[in-house]
């Protein structure tokens, strides 16, 4: 198994070589090629910016050309017509597409699937429309011409081509760094799961716009150059095809990388200019191409490398499986470990700070409702719990048990009533906030982040609430005291080994297990628990009692439980709920008295 | 004639050249939309079927110079077209949109280079038949061309029939029932994978009768495969995604929006289709007959 610094200097060495091709080698090519090469490096940082978007942010933009177009023709139109010096147009160029993708993000960031794409193409098509008519700024359909490049040196293409070369370097370092920062983890678990990213303290919304902007950004540079290489722009550039074929290189090559993109944007942009030559409906082998790649090569060109390579290091694989046992810390798949004593170690200092916030209750909950068109799911509850209760919450199906987490973490919208937490009205704050304010939450259907390692989990637990989440020229693994928090909450549940295992192959009860670890990881006040003991078996139901035991006595917590032997064993205090009122709330002795809740779960003619 | 009847007679055209355009977009628009709410595709390549069969109508109608021969010829094609794509390509892509985008995008623009192909770079506008040329009076206030009459009053046409085909027949019931839950409708028993077919089909025919209708109206240009794709999207968007009802209305406001931007702001004509579409979706996210 080779180590992080080996592959980390394997990769360097690959990108300097690649460099130095691009440096040495171009400049010999016919005149042709280096043309084809340039129109590569353009659309490359195109496809590699549509690729942040919808392959790390989940956005599948099919406007990604107007930016483009903006840029391209904002520049065009400042050089060609009003013989502006380049530094002005490119800047113009460039806060233009930016403009652009601020006003678009505005309209679709909110929207999601075939909305998100029906407005982004709606957009992009407006400004086609526009690029098409308004003849005295565009010059129609018939294109603007005369896009002169800056100084006589770089009218000769074997110049411009270095200059064209640095800003690809530049943007895709920049593209990489930010894809492997704080802000890019945030993004993918976004894209993953944005009910959880919600309850974790980040704004969704906003790290979507913030996104959104940056992509366009990168797509107006994209376009600046772009005018620049073929000094000359057609309303072909904000066109449905541009859009599709930016989308078209991210497939092929292969979505979520930024290699892929780049090689993408070659192939077709290679296939382009030399079979349109020699072939007259080369738009067949075009439409051909895109219905292939979607069928036998959905992963693209990176995909298939990558599955070779894998091949070729079975070996080393097996190796890396075995890497936990070595370090002695190796734990059965399914097994809980409750590691009682680290996990109250980790949590305590989330508590200290919170001495004189004892005479305020840490959640109060008057006369909530929630109904849905006339199903009322939660009916007139009020509860109190005090800082470190241990409060569960009982019910049958149906009860309104999660529909009330739902209600206090901020997922939905109540009916009317109100909740409180440490005394602050939080009835309208958003979910990020509450949990910002020390609120958090686990879910009963496992809610982790699938694609993304056991680490990347934990950290974004961890930077939830932190301010470095919205950092985007660091990676992730510069933030020194993210990445020690998260080494130490991962030894103390014994997942250390298994770091950098996607979650989705993790056990089902490790997985549980993670769920609470990643609540703890942004250091809540209240924590709610919403089963965190579904599907195990009676021993790891047994260990993940034990686990819920040793968390920290004043953090607040409350339980859903289905079973009432557990909820009896975790909680001070019990409340019942059926049929979304509160229909019993005491002592464990108290509620195991009570006849009510008996005729609830038993029926009468057994009581 | 007084200043105030040409201004009418001027309103009367803008109103019924929208109504026209509307009339021809809901028989497009229908189409699109089944496909989409029933099931969860959208059909890039739908622009490139109505082209195709604008091509082939305008042919048949050159070769026979029958109308409903033209028409319905146009209208097999495209449904036999539809069927092959789905056959072969998209029911391997059940339930993922974005592979379902792109590959018809593929065949769309296959099937719009075989135009091409086939008929040259040119426009081709088919000719009107003898027995609806020439201008109807409407309310004594305007003389209309008759064929423009007859694409309303075909639109509302196409309209009663999928109302009475969804809401009164068996067959219906069970596309209805896949809209509204598609696992269970597969539970009680429901043959989904071959309705799919039928309806995917079918989707393709209504581009085919719109191609068909179409063509002496709007008639059949290299591009137009994306101009109409589109109209159907916006009109989809307004209407609500699967809603027949949704379509309609969409379909008239768009071409009424269409046809008075374009003679009162020729320039803004882009605006005037996508500004309301965008002016609606702050508002109602899913449409104005979506589901929320």
């Amino acid at each position: 198994m080779r180590s992080v610094v080996e592959q980390r200097r394997v990769r360097v060495a690959v990108i300097l070589a690649l460099i130095v091709a691009a440096v040495v080698v171009p400049p010999h090519f016919p005149p042709f090629l280096l043309t084809v090469v340039m129109l590569s490096l353009v659309y490359a940082i195109l496809a590699m910016s549509l690729d942040v978007l919808m392959g790390y942010g989940g956005m599948e933009s099919l406007g990604q050309a107007a930016f483009f177009g903006l840029g391209a023709y904002a520049l065009g139109i400042l050089v060609a017509r009003y013989h502006q010096a380049w530094p002005i147009a490119v800047l113009v160029g460039l806060g233009l597409g930016t403009a652009g993708a601020a006003i678009a993000g505005l309209l679709a960031v909110r929207l999601r699937g075939l909305f998100f794409l029906v407005i982004t193409l709606a957009f992009a098509q407006v400004l086609w429309g526009i690029a098409n008519r308004w003849g005295q700024m565009t010059n129609g359909y018939v294109g603007l011409r005369g896009i002169r490049r800056p100084y006589a040196g770089l009218e000769s293409d074997d110049n411009f081509y270095y200059v064209l070369l640095g800003v690809f370097i530049v943007a895709a370092f920049a593209m990489r760094r930010l894809v492997t920062s704080p802000f890019g983890l945030g993004l993918r678990g976004i894209r993953e799961s944005e009910s959880r990213m919600k309850t974790t303290g980040y704004n969704v919304w906003l790290h979507k716009y913030i996104a959104f902007v940056i992509c366009g950004a990168f797509a107006a540079l994209a376009g600046v150059a772009y005018a620049f290489v073929t000094e000359f722009v057609t309303p072909e550039v904000l066109s449905i095809t541009t859009s599709f074929d930016a989308m078209l290189m991210v497939i092929l090559g292969g979505v979520g990388t930024l290699v892929g993109p780049a090689l993408g944007a070659a192939a077709i942009v290679g296939l382009r200019n030399y079979l349109s030559s020699y072939i007259d409906h080369w738009i067949m082998i075009l439409g051909a191409i895109y219905i292939l790649t979607v069928l036998f090569a959905p992963k693209g060109i990176v995909g298939f490398a990558s599955r070779w390579w894998r091949r070729k290091e079975v070996p080393e694989e097996e190796e890396h499986a075995a890497v936990p046992a070595e370090k002695g810390d190796l734990r059965e798949p399914g097994r809980l470990e409750p590691a009682a004593a680290d996990l109250r170690a980790i949590t305590a200092e989330s508590t200290a700070t919170q001495g004189n916030s004892h005479k305020v209750a840490a959640l109060q909950i008057t006369n909530l409702r929630k109904a849905f068109g006339t199903i009322h799911a939660v009916e007139d509850v009020s509860i109190t719990a005090e800082v470190g209760a241990r409060l569960a919450i009982l019910g049958p199906n149906g009860a309104g048990k999660t529909t009330l987490f739902n209600l206090i973490s901020g997922l939905y919208k109540p009916s009317s009533g109100d909740i409180s937490l440490f005394g602050k009205r939080i009835t309208r704050v958003p979910p990020h906030a509450r949990a910002h304010m020390g609120l958090g939450r686990t879910f009963q259907i496992t809610n982790l982040y699938p694609t993304l390692t056991v680490a990347e989990n934990i950290r974004l637990g961890i930077l939830g609430t932190r301010g470095a989440r919205y950092v985007v020229h660091a990676p992730v693994s510069s933030l020194t005291s993210v990445s020690e928090r998260s080494t130490e909450l991962l030894k103390a549940i014994g997942l250390w080994g298994r770091r950098d295992m996607e979650v989705r192959h993790l056990s089902y009860g490790h997985q549980r297990q993670l769920e609470i670890v990643m609540a703890l990881a942004s250091e809540p006040k209240v924590l709610l628990l919403d089963e965190p003991a579904a599907g195990l078996s009676v021993p790891e139901t047994t260990r993940m009692v034990e686990l819920i035991r040793s968390l920290d006595p004043s953090l607040t917590l409350l339980i859903i439980e289905h079973d009432m032997d557990v909820a009896f064993e975790l909680a001070t205090e019990i409340v019942v709920l059926h049929n979304g009122r509160l229909l019993a709330r005491g002592t464990r002795e108290e509620i195991r008295a009570s006849s009510t809740v008996r005729d609830v779960y038993l029926g009468h003619a057994y009581a | 004639m007084t200043a105030t009847s040409i201004e009418l007679q001027q309103w009367a055209f803008r109103i019924l050249d929208g109504l026209t355009l509307g009339g021809l977009l809901f028989v497009l628009a229908s189409g699109f939309t089944l496909a989409l709410g029933v099931m969860k595709i959208v059909n890039i390549a739908y622009g490139a079927f109505y082209l195709l069969a604008s091509y082939i109508a305008w042919d048949i109608f050159q070769r026979t110079g029958s109308f409903p021969l033209a028409v319905a010829g146009a209208a097999a094609v495209a449904a036999l077209v539809g069927l092959t794509v789905q056959q072969t390509v998209l029911r391997r892509l059940y339930l993922q949109p974005l592979p379902q985008i792109l590959v018809t995008m593929g065949v769309a623009l296959i099937v719009s280079e075989l135009g091409v192909i086939f008929w040259g770079g040119y426009p081709r506008v088919m000719g009107e038949p003898s027995w609806l040329s020439g201008a109807t009076s409407v309310f004594g206030i305007v003389f209309y061309p008759t064929y423009r009459l007859f694409i309303v009053g075909a639109a509302v046409a196409v309209g009663l029939c999928l109302w009475v085909l969804l809401e009164r027949t068996r067959l219906g019931g069970l596309v209805r029932a896949c809209v509204d839950d598609e696992e269970m409708a597969r539970g009680m028993g429901v043959n989904v994978s071959r309705l799919y077919a039928g309806v995917f089909a079918f989707s393709s025919l209504l581009a085919g009768l719109a191609g068909g209708l179409g063509a002496p109206f709007l008639g059949a240009y290299q591009g137009a495969e994306f101009d109409v794709l589109l109209y159907a999207l916006v009109i989809v968007v307004l209407g609500g995604l699967g809603s027949i009802a949704g379509a309609a209305v969409a379909s008239v406001v768009v071409g009424i929006l269409d046809s008075v931007g374009k003679s009162l702001f020729p320039d803004l004509s882009y605006f005037t289709l996508f500004a309301p579409m965008i002016l609606i979706l702050l508002v109602r996210p899913s449409g104005l007959w979506g589901r929320a």
